[in-house]
């Protein structure tokens, strides 16, 4: 940007411009919008299997209940398009049929759905819907099917499963100081606030859908295809959403029901999923179990650079978590190794949840480090440095800008690094064994297509874009985009998102949002700004992918300190101080930036304390299904927290300088507490979370 | 038994032994979460000797589970760390895991200490 524009309304702390509107309950969510007509409500009634046939529905308790209108189920659900398919390119624009078959895939999946005039009655109504199963043998252990599981070759259409560099084996056996460590993490759920849910109204040929959604041409795509209808028949609005985290890039079968029962009624239908149902019928993060090699010199220098990754995709899916993708680019080392594998077991769905692949491939491989570091008696801000690297040491190219090294030292010296003992256990603050942690914090960065239309009236500015604001932001900052380029105050700019309406975006997810519709707002007001002398109103922009110099590698760095307390009797681990130093290209507002980097912090807490979902291998069931059994950081958990964003000018990046950083502020922070975890007490737990059991055994020796 | 019409309206409880009463509950989550293990004690000291004590457990049975065992030989034993552990041994002798809750039994007998040492007022 010209340097004339540094004074502008781009990077400064705005408060939310849709703030006001949620905080006084003015801004309508999808469940809650009137319709024309009163809406009927929906309640799925799911599987109570999983896996196997329904053999029969009996419907005629539910359909006499009070308020019923209608109860669907595989007898007589309409015709619409089968699951897929699987390797469809845009695998959130998949149909996602309901009960069109009676095959029981997961745990939870629907069997049969209840409308009735209120919520209350369908929800009474589908507890006395009564099925009859044939279960079937089926596969539900991760651990059990490791030696089966496949290599899938790409993963979702993009990175190959495997990489290789030099000789890793024979470098590894030679290594002077080696580290062979297994790692496990547990599978978790992104659990947004707001359920998943949708609001359907059928107008003539015409489906409008009021959904919490993530993206907004996906699932605009995979309904028409769901109902074999032309894409131009589907409506999808998403103004308001809360919290997604990659749980709301795929439709589900709310959407899908939903419009089935507002057609088959003739009448607004709205359903939302249960908290419980949450945990099945969307998707979740795989669980792994990886392996990480490590192979350096006596300095300190990687020679061999190893990791594997075993993850869970549903076996009707074909997703494959990218858990090695970090390593790939973080560390150089002449000889590398990743590798993933996948194992289809007869559970829900994994796919994408914050950071995908890199908050839990960050996990073991920044733990592994501070193990080699150990194993040097080298500090490890030290070693990271050492093996820092200005090139992509896979892709072999430079990175477009890379400050991994400042974040560290920047870090270091902020959080008072040096009163770090290297010794564990050294240090005691009455009932606390008190220890230092740091990992390295990386997120790979990419821009996607999107177009947005700006219009000047009478000193107003509209912005309209099909872009989502999952809470991260999206209205504010688009608001400053815009408000800068065409040098007009914020309060003269109105931004509006969500609806298929607007030109179509990439939505949000994989840290794109931002940076995709900001380059596609700001060309659209620099062109408008440039017609306006020849009379110009009104102009649309876009941008592609290719706006991204592909001569360089693009990717967010940071470098993540924790200070834990461990209780010395219970093992309970409190986190006192962290830090995140990111160099995250532009910041286009310090405050809501801020504010996504303190989330992926502490969801890095939850992800080394406490956050799991055990599946019950007898039912192919998680067992958490709300949220007091399901952990994520409380309040209480989280202590001091500060983010330092340093400044970074990326020439080769995005057209507004900035970078992805939605999903930066988690990648690595886990590790941090976890490596902090052992600088108090000399253990080293591999198997994520750290909850106080895991830590007895260290602290009974402890008390010799 | 209650009869039918009638409910209970109060429970009057004796008055309690003198003494610091401290409960502690361990949790997998600092706040909002079922305890892995609690523990309630009411302790009394004098002359660096346990003159009262009870003892009771939450988290490791189907109810709150009082510790004769723990209170037995608690008094007269001295206010430190070491005889505080030994009241937990006492108190968890013919307690029982099933794997996936064994790590309770120690978690308890720490637990117990370490409550102990905060109702006596030592570290």
């Amino acid at each position: 940007m010209a340097g004339s524009e540094l004074a502008g309304p781009i990077g400064r702390p705005l408060d939310r411009v849709d703030g006001r509107l949620k905080v006084t309950g003015k801004a309508t969510f999808a469940f809650e919008y009137a319709a024309q007509g009163a809406a009927a409500y929906g309640v799925i009634v799911p599987a109570a299997i999983g896996k196997g046939r329904v053999l029969s529905v009996d419907v005629s308790s539910a359909q006499s209940a009070p308020g019923v209108l209608l109860v669907l189920t595989k007898d007589n659900a309409p015709p619409q398009s089968s699951w897929g398919p699987v390797d469809l390119p845009d695998r959130f624009a998949r149909a996602a049929p309901a009960l069109n078959t009676d095959e029981v895939l997961y745990f939870g999946s629907p069997v049969a759905f209840v409308v009735a005039d209120t919520f209350e009655h369908a929800t009474a109504a589908a507890m006395l819907v009564r099925v009859r199963y044939a279960s079937l043998p089926a596969d539900y252990d991760l651990h059990a099917a490791g030696p089966q599981a496949e290599n899938p070759g790409r993963m979702n259409g993009a990175l190959p499963a495997d990489s290789a560099v030099g000789d890793f084996e024979s470098a590894f056996a030679n290594a002077p100081v080696p580290i062979d460590a297994a790692y496990t993490t547990p599978y978790q759920n992104q659990a947004p606030m707001e359920p998943h849910a949708t609001m359907a109204v059928w107008d003539g040929p015409m489906l409008t859908v009021h959904m919490a959604a993530q993206l907004t041409t996906s699932p605009q795509e995979g309904l028409a295809r769901t109902f074999n209808i032309p894409k131009e028949n589907v409506r999808v609005i998403t103004r308001y959403v809360g919290g997604g985290f990659g749980n709301k890039l795929p439709f589900y079968v709310d959407a899908t029901l939903a419009a089935i029962g507002a057609r088959m009624l003739r009448r607004p239908v709205k359903v939302a999923m249960t908290r419980p149902q949450m945990f099945h019928i969307t998707t979740h993060r795989t669980a792994s179990e990886q392996r990480v090699r490590l192979g350096a010199d006596r300095d300190g220098r990687l020679i061999a650079y190893g990791q594997d990754a075993l993850v869970q995709s549903a076996r009707f899916d074909i997703y494959t978590d990218p858990v090695c993708g970090a390593a790939r680019m973080l560390y150089a080392a002449p000889n590398r190794l990743t590798r993933h594998r996948r194992a289809k077991l007869d559970l829900p769905r994994s796919d994408s949840m914050r950071a995908p692949g890199d908050a839990i491939g960050l996990l073991a491989l920044e733990c592994a480090m501070d193990e080699l570091a150990e194993a040097l008696a080298l500090d490890p801000v030290e070693l990271r440095l050492r093996n820092d690297t200005q090139t992509d040491p896979e892709a072999n190219r430079p990175f477009a800008s890379r400050h991994l090294a400042e974040a560290l030292r920047e870090g270091a010296a902020r959080f008072g690094w040096e009163r770090r003992v290297a010794k564990p256990a050294s240090v005691r603050d009455g009932r606390w064994f008190v220890g230092l942690g740091v990992a390295s914090a990386i997120r790979g960065d990419t821009l996607r297509s999107a177009s947005a239309r700006a219009h000047l009236d009478g000193g107003r500015l509209t912005v309209e874009l099909a872009m989502t604001d999952i809470g991260t932001g999206s209205y504010t900052i688009l608001t400053q985009i815009a408000a800068e380029t065409m040098e007009l105050p914020v309060d003269r700019v109105t931004v509006r998102l969500g609806d298929t309406k607007f030109p179509p975006t990439a939505g949000s997810g994989g840290s794109y949002g931002a940076g995709t519709s900001g380059a596609a707002v700001l060309a659209a007001c620099r062109k408008l700004k440039a017609g306006l002398a020849s009379g110009m109103r009104e102009a649309e922009g876009s941008v592609t992918p290719s706006a991204l110099d592909e001569g360089y590698s693009h990717a967010g760095f940071g470098a993540h300190f924790a200070e834990v307390g461990v209780d010395r009797d219970t093992g309970e681990v409190r986190v006192r101080r962290m830090l995140g130093v990111f160099a995250a290209g532009r910041i286009l507002n310090a405050k809501t930036a801020r504010s996504q980097m303190i989330g992926g912090m502490t969801w890095g807490i939850g992800s080394a304390l406490m956050e799991e979902n055990p599946v019950d291998l007898r039912y192919g069931s998680f067992v958490n299904q709300d949220l007091a059994s399901y952990h994520v950081a409380v309040n209480a958990d989280v202590g001091a927290m500060d983010v330092v964003f340093l400044d970074e000018a990326d020439p080769h990046g995005s057209p507004l300088g900035s970078k992805g950083i939605g999903e930066l502020g988690i990648c690595g922070a886990g590790a941090a507490v976890m490596n902090a975890i052992h600088n108090a007490t000399g253990a080293r737990i591999r198997d994520f979370p750290a909850t106080p059991d895991k830590l007895l055994a260290r602290l009974e020796t402890l008390d010799a | 038994m209650l009869a039918p019409g009638e409910l209970i309206r109060s429970v009057v409880l004796p008055p309690p032994p003198p003494g610091r009463q401290v409960y502690r509950k361990v949790r997998d989550r600092a706040s909002y979460a079922f305890a892995l293990v609690s523990v309630a004690v009411v302790v009394a000291c004098e002359d660096d000797r346990v003159r009262v004590a009870r003892v009771a457990f939450g988290g490791i049975s189907y109810k709150p589970w009082r510790s004769t065992e723990a209170e037995a030989a608690l008094i007269g034993a001295t206010v430190t760390r070491a005889s505080f552990d030994a009241a937990g041994v006492a108190a968890l002798k013919s307690a029982r895991g099933y794997g996936h809750n064994d790590f309770k039994i120690p978690l308890a007998r720490r637990t117990l200490r370490a409550t102990l040492a905060d109702a006596a007022g030592i570290i």
